[in-house]
């Protein structure tokens, strides 16, 4: 798990240096050799693309970027399905993981490319914030995060089939109702009044 | 002077069923399940301006057991659905259900995948109320529409899922008795092992 955080840094520490970005696309590259993909600038933050495999890594790099501070806190876990766009993208789905320096005020995105089916490493045993975060995207995108101790559904019901916020989910109508009905696997479920007046 | 001719003064003749149903559509105890914003509406209409009251509705019963109308009011998610089964199984018969508000009734606009679209799927709905929200007058309406099918009138407001649920009740226990009687009175053939 995380060091604690140090709150005897001095606030005039607080601004990150000029090239941080560079110091910090450098350190990922010599940790991970080939596996740094690609670096995109971004308005906000720049980007940092890698092998999914190799996230824990990314983030072990980026918690100690420099002496006494690094990016320590995750923010978020989120995935994007790219379905409609096979010829722009290399895989299905993208990863996207965003760190916080709180010390320092400074952002940085990760993000990985995983193909339908493929499983990533899980940063619960780095950060508490990935529990919740990797069990929404496992829930939403199907996107299962390989050592997660508890990986179930967080917002559906457990009994719930498919992933909804993939892009070939029915929108609307009957066949987005056998999703909830349990009817794609023949499950049976005590849901409508009928069965259970008839009884 | 015969019996008859003072009876006729001082008795009045009927059915007893009309006699409880008239008690029943004055007394109902509405259990309020508000889950979205139709709930701000139906607190207006409980309220002194409105006032439910009025029409018999008077005690608010926040338990079941203690409740004969339930009224959905508001949007009712996927992992919502098991909780109000569950009241719904808790409330006494005779009970009713009022569906109030687009959401409850249909849906609404949550045309996605997390919402019940209608809680008619598996609750009995007896009067649903369009609207988002509904004006309180609507609720009052959907009250004295409820009052009426209590009362046995026929034609009020769209047909009773419940009357249906009686029906097809009756129906499969008239099919179940005849299978039983057929099994019981059938001559068994001692020499094929029945």
């Amino acid at each position: 798990m995380n060091r604690p955080l140090d709150n005897t840094i001095p606030a005039r520490e607080l601004r990150p240096p000029a090239d941080w970005e560079e110091r910090a696309i450098a350190a990922v590259e010599q940790r991970l050799g080939e596996n740094l993909l690609k670096v995109l600038s971004g308005p906000d933050m720049i980007t940092l693309v890698i092998s999914p495999a190799r996230i824990v890594e990314v983030s072990e790099t980026l918690e100690s970027i420099d002496e006494e501070t690094g990016f320590r806190i995750l923010l978020d876990v989120t995935a994007v399905d790219y379905l409609a766009w096979p010829e722009s993208h290399p895989e299905r789905f993208a990863v996207v993981w965003h760190f916080l320096d709180r010390h320092r005020g400074r952002r940085i995105r990760v993000r990985a490319w995983v193909a339908e089916g493929q499983s990533v490493p899980t940063l619960t045993g780095r950060h508490h914030s990935a529990n919740w975060a990797e069990r929404e995207v496992f829930d939403m995108m199907g996107i299962s995060f390989e050592g997660h101790p508890n990986l179930v559904r967080i917002l559906m019901p457990d009994d719930y089939e498919g992933h909804p916020q993939r892009k070939d989910f029915p929108i609307e109508g009957p066949e987005r109702a056998k999703h909830r009905q349990g009817e794609l696997q023949g499950n049976k479920r005590m849901t409508s009044w009928k069965e259970l007046h008839d009884l | 002077m015969g019996v008859i001719s003072r009876l006729t003064d001082n008795v009045l003749v009927g059915k007893i069923n009309d006699l409880v149903s008239w008690g029943r559509k004055y007394s109902l105890w509405p259990s309020p399940f508000a889950t979205a914003c139709c709930g701000i509406e139906y607190m207006s209409t409980m309220a002194s301006r409105y006032d439910l009251a009025r029409f018999g509705a008077e005690r608010q019963a926040f338990s079941p057991r203690q409740a004969d109308l339930l009224i959905v009011i508001g949007t009712i998610c996927l992992k919502t659905k098991p909780v109000i089964l569950k009241v719904w199984e808790q409330m006494p018969e005779p009970k009713w259900c009022i569906s109030m508000g687009a959401c409850a009734s249909s849906g609404g606009m949550f045309d996605v995948y997390s919402v019940v679209q209608g809680v008619d799927d598996f609750i009995p709905v007896d009067v649903f109320i369009p609207g988002c929200p509904p004006r309180p007058e609507m609720v009052l309406h959907a009250l004295v529409m409820l009052q009426e099918l209590i009362q046995g009138k026929e034609g009020v407001g769209h047909e009773s899922r419940a009357w249906i649920r009686r029906q097809v009740q009756a129906a499969v226990n008239e099919e179940l008795r005849e299978r039983r009687l057929e099994e019981l009175t059938r001559l068994r053939n001692p020499e094929a092992g029945e």
